[in-house]
């Protein structure tokens, strides 16, 4: 098995890899950002994000279908989870910070876009729980 | 991989071959559904054209609900499902296999009257007569639905059962003690088992 729905697949007797490297670079280069600068983080800490202010984007879509896009990215970069839950917050009405936002997330994508998930052969097959008293 | 046949040619074989119409005289008080070709170029992982297809697909958007058509929706796959049976591959040690099944959509029953147009390239023995389709056809709007119950019964009559919690996943555990499972998006499969 190699590919399967956008998901790279690389076993070996360790264990198997998973990543998306193909569909990261496909929407940098739907998004023209195949050339760009890569950013080391997905966030700038000194944004902070709300639905006021700056002028409403006109290309709605757009913004929709890269926080889609990065939605089914999630599945093996959980790294980008919390962005990319923080920006789909905002799809109803977004504005040009957040747009601008989304682009840190894919020039942070180019930095590393062979990033995935390598599941373990030897790993004890057991469910576990974590809570956080909040 | 076929290169060598006229893809329409293979088409219309495949269409005659699963027997996806009948001709019949169109009924009184029924009307055909549009159909045509298309012609898609398919290439290999480095972007290299493997071959080029054609597949006739139904213009369903004409098509009528409660008449045409009754349920559409059709399952598939949730991607925790595909990620965990990967998990649990990779620590058993199964097997592990991938497939995908040509020409889905053709082997799904219409249980639906539907009357379609005679397809650019075939002859029908008397020239009045329309194709009366018994298989779905690409582009019906019941055409996934089909597929997936058509898979799903074919499986199940074969020993499978299908998970509670997803039900795009079939496991079978023989009476050798061999374990397999079957996870399905569509008409693109992942196989594992012991």
């Amino acid at each position: 098995m190699k590919f399967f729905l956008g998901l790279e697949v690389a076993r070996s007797s360790k264990g198997i890899f998973l990543k998306k490297m193909k569909y990261t670079l496909k929407l940098l280069d739907a998004a023209g950002l195949l050339g760009c600068k890569p950013s080391t983080t997905s966030m700038n800490p000194q944004i902070k994000l709300h639905s006021k202010e700056s002028p409403l984007r006109e290309d709605i879509s757009m913004y929709r279908r890269l926080i889609g896009q990065l939605i089914y990215l999630t599945n093996t970069r959980f790294d980008i989870c919390f962005v990319v839950n923080h920006l789909s917050q905002f799809l109803s009405a977004p504005t040009m910070a957040h747009y601008q936002a989304t682009l840190r997330v894919l020039r942070y994508l180019k930095a590393n876009p062979s990033w995935g998930l390598f599941f373990f052969s030897d790993s004890p097959l057991q469910l576990k729980g974590f809570c956080d008293s909040n | 991989m076929r290169t060598g046949g006229k893809p329409l040619d293979d088409e219309i074989n495949a269409l005659v071959q699963t027997g996806t119409w009948e001709f019949a005289d169109l009924l009184i008080g029924k009307q055909t559904m549009g159909c045509k070709w298309v012609y898609k170029t398919k290439h290999k992982a480095d972007g290299s054209i493997e071959r080029f297809k054609a597949t006739l697909v139904a213009k369903g958007f004409t098509q009528q609900e409660d008449i045409d058509f009754r349920e559409t929706f059709s399952p598939v796959a949730k991607i925790t499902t595909v990620s965990l049976l990967l998990a649990i591959t990779t620590t058993k040690i199964w097997l592990l296999e991938q497939f995908d099944i040509n020409n889905a959509f053709l082997h799904g029953d219409l249980h639906e009257e539907v009357y379609m147009e005679v397809p650019k390239g075939v002859v029908p023995p008397k020239p009045s007569q329309v194709c009366k389709l018994r298989k779905s056809l690409y582009g019906l709007r019941q055409a996934s639905r089909q597929w997936y119950e058509k898979l799903s019964t074919v499986l199940i009559t074969s020993g499978y059962t299908q998970s509670q919690y997803d039900i795009s996943l079939f496991t079978k555990q023989s009476a050798t003690g061999a374990f397999t499972t079957i996870l399905f998006y569509v008409d693109d499969m992942i196989l594992t088992g012991e």
